[in-house]
């Protein structure tokens, strides 16, 4: 099956195809086939493969980087190969394009060990974080043409960063994997909490995961996860007055309104200019309707739990199957000791999704989830003559998603969608309608048919 | 903590760890059960074997799932079809397992398709032709010859994993020889009369059964290999069964039957079923007796 061949080779090796690693560019992707018989000498074996992702969007949604009309999601170029008989590497470059701006972004550019003893694999570079079901999966993975609520609000879309990575697969019948991460976090990271004030290693990650088979027909995954964030949660960028003495911070008050802001936490500064929020009291997480990459809202800690069930008959995926997945996400230590004295100072955020795919005919699968997600905003929070003044308040981001796709290969995917999204802020709600229609399509090497 | 107890863990964790000492028998782990079952009759009671998949599951079709990658790490042994049949999850399973010995490239790894000469291998490879594998054709356990090969290959594989019991791997060889080889014979002289036979099939799995039995393949009810029947591909068929007159239209017993049976009904050729591989039925539990029941079904199918 693999086997597209672009400018060389034939594949007699499993698994991998021949590729001048050298001969990589776009341009080359899209030249036509002048595959020959067994060319072996082509050099190393590298898994070449790109993405192609183009949507059509009519509405826009809360805390993602799609705008309305025609567009491309994840164009996505990537290399994969065993490097030598000790160590695999994997590079996965995007590029995406927002108002005529073209922006090129390393997702993974990763190494990791070949068989070290013991069931250990350990990851160096830059990675997907393992958290959860979905952050590990890129993007084009999914049943849906966005992330859940959650994992857009809490991880933007999916949390990627520098680090290490190490995972143990227990030698047991029953499969449990602990997972352990630390990185460098600054995407994580509260953008109150100015860069001198961050550790390191900002984010330390740790997951447990086991499953297993029912019978023949059923199978299912467990897992629980954590982020610690040590920057994650906001900072006052003032002082509270100590009541003892008399202070002169009354002179701080401009300097409060700072606060106002912290929620824009992981968004890249060359952006702030794109959603940058000059009232305090309005939606703090301003970047909605904007282009986010970074969360919404940051904690201490993130906590995951996740559960994936799967049917087929007889285990027999090609026919027909279903995917149930649900996780539960909760962030805490969202404010500092300061913040968190603010009315209406939330003490934790929680989010979660349900999601229903059900592969009815070989090539046609109908996906349904329902998810909320809550995040906060604030108003005129400061120091007001020496007080502590304005408040917090707390959202909730409701949607429901469907979707109908038409897989007629491994390798193409053509999906209609529809979110009904309902933002409630101050009590009041905005209903937003969103249609889509969405291709995904892959060249090249063959994706990991993961659970 | 008392001294019992401590002593009760000391006495647990030894006997475990002879318990463990003990299971002198080689992990293999197989793609798919015609594998797992030649292991056995090579490996007997010197190897534990299981199968990632069922005679009744498409085993270009299966996700790399928990109990896999648990089964995975513990394996000595992987023995697969190989030529990309497994391509979209047993690099997962070697990856995700952490398991050293079975890495790709590793001796605990063995392809039973890179052992023989493989059908269809293509000219070109483009996906616009459907889920065609460059390696060739991967479904090579149906030909009683080849498997004979791939058995010579498997039981030399196991002797150098286990090189204390190569005598006892040597021996079940010999015996697996002589006896698949008189099989071979009664096959061949019981289906002498399919030879020139003309069938329609739904995928391509039946190549190496079919080319064994001089059986000739004039159509496909898959538009191309891996792809879903059509109802337009289906109507063109219908010219071939004019031209050609297949005798029938065969497909696997985890095939959807309902496009052979669309066809059978319009054309009045008669639909076989067939076991693709040990275990699709009780009465092929081993390989001896899944060829028997292939070479029965053909031969008492209508003529």
């Amino acid at each position: 099956m693999l086997c597209y061949n672009i400018s060389c080779s034939l594949i007699d090796e499993p698994y991998t195809m021949q590729k001048r690693a050298i001969a990589l560019s776009v341009a080359l992707l899209a030249s036509p086939s002048l595959g020959s018989a067994a060319d072996s000498s082509a050099g190393p074996q590298v898994n070449l493969g790109a993405i192609l992702d183009g949507r059509y969007q009519d509405g826009e949604r809360e805390f993602s980087e799609t705008e309305d009309g025609f567009g491309l999601g994840h164009t996505e170029i990537s290399l994969d190969a065993n490097i030598d008989h000790r160590f695999r590497g994997r590079l996965t470059t995007v590029l995406e394009s927002h108002d005529g701006d073209i922006e090129l972004e390393l997702e993974e550019a990763f190494v990791e060990t070949l068989g070290l003893p013991g069931g250990l694999n350990l990851r160096a570079g830059r990675m997907l974080s393992q958290f959860g079901y979905l952050n590990s999966r890129h993007l084009h993975e999914d049943d849906f043409p966005h992330r859940p609520g959650a994992y857009r609000a809490y991880l933007g879309d999916h949390y990627f960063d520098d680090g290490l990575g190490a995972e143990l697969v227990l030698p047991t019948n029953q499969y449990v994997k602990f997972g352990f991460e630390a990185f460098d976090g600054d995407k994580l990271a509260a953008s109150s909490v100015p860069g001198h004030a961050r550790d390191t290693v900002n984010v330390l990650g740790g997951q447990i995961k086991t499953g297993g088979d029912i019978n023949d027909s059923n199978s299912w995954q467990l897992g629980v996860s954590l982020l610690h964030n040590r920057s994650g949660s906001a900072m006052a960028s003032f002082d509270l007055p100590d009541h003892d003495h008399h202070d002169e911070h009354d002179e701080d008050h401009d300097d409060g309104h700072d606060a106002d802001h912290h929620r824009h936490a992981g968004d890249h500064d060359e952006h702030d200019d794109d959603h940058e929020d000059d009232h305090g009291h309005e939606h703090g997480n301003g970047n909605g309707h904007g282009h986010a990459h970074g969360p919404a809202v940051t904690g201490e800690n993130l906590y995951g739990v996740d559960f994936t069930w799967k049917w087929a008959p007889d285990g027999n995926y090609r026919e027909q199957n279903v995917v149930f997945t649900a996780e539960y996400l909760l962030l805490d230590d969202l404010l500092d000791n300061t913040l968190a004295q603010v009315q209406g100072a939330p003490d934790d955020l929680s989010g979660w999704y349900l999601s229903l795919a059900w592969q009815f005919a070989p090539q046609w699968t109908a996906a349904v989830r329902y998810g909320e997600a809550e995040t906060f905003h604030s108003h005129d929070v400061g120091l007001h003559d020496g007080d502590l003044e304005g408040q917090y308040d707390v959202d909730r981001l409701k949607e429901i998603d469907l979707s109908l796709a038409w897989s007629p290969s491994h390798f193409s995917t053509v999906r209609a969608a529809y979110t009904r999204e309902t933002q409630r802020v101050h009590g009041h709600s905005n209903d937003e309608n969103i249609f889509m229609l969405q291709y995904v399509m892959s060249l090249g090497a063959h994706g990991a048919h993961r659970f | 903590m008392g001294r019992t107890t401590l002593t009760c863990i000391i006495v647990g964790l030894t006997l475990l760890g002879q318990a463990a000492g003990a299971r002198a028998a080689l992990n293999v782990l197989a793609c798919e059960p015609e594998w797992q079952a030649l292991a056995q009759e090579l490996g007997g009671e010197d190897v534990d074997t299981v199968s990632a998949t069922t005679a009744r599951q498409d085993p270009h079709h299966i996700e790399a799932r928990p109990s896999l990658i648990a089964r995975a790490r513990t394996a000595d042994l992987l023995v697969c079809s190989g030529a990309e049949l497994e391509v979209g999850w047993l690099p997962v399973l070697q990856r995700q397992s952490g398991n050293p010995a079975i890495r790709a490239g590793s001796p605990g790894e063995l392809f039973a398709a890179e052992q023989v000469a493989r059908l269809e291998i293509p000219e070109r490879v483009d996906r616009a032709d459907g889920d065609v594998h460059a390696s060739g054709n991967p479904h090579v356990h149906l030909d009683p010859h080849r498997v004979l090969t791939i058995a010579d290959a498997l039981a030399a594989r196991l002797a150098r994993l286990d090189p204390d019991n190569e005598s006892r791997y040597q021996s079940r060889l010999k015996e697996f020889r002589s006896s698949w080889q008189q099989a071979i014979d009664r096959w061949e002289s019981e289906a002498r009369a399919l030879a020139g036979t003309r069938v329609i099939v739904h995928h391509r799995n039946w190549s190496y059964l079919f080319d064994w039995l001089g059986i000739e393949i004039v159509g496909e009810l898959e538009p191309k290999p891996g792809l879903p029947p059509t109802t337009s591909h289906l109507t063109r068929l219908l010219q071939i069964v004019d031209d050609e007159e297949p005798r029938f239209i065969v497909h696997s017993n985890y095939q959807n039957p309902r496009a052979a049976a669309w066809l059978s009904e319009r054309s009045g050729v008669p639909r076989l079923e067939l076991p693709y591989t040990v275990g699709a039925y009780e009465s092929t539990g081993g390989l001896f007796a899944l060829m028997d029941e292939l070479v029965e079904r053909l031969t008492r199918s209508p003529q």
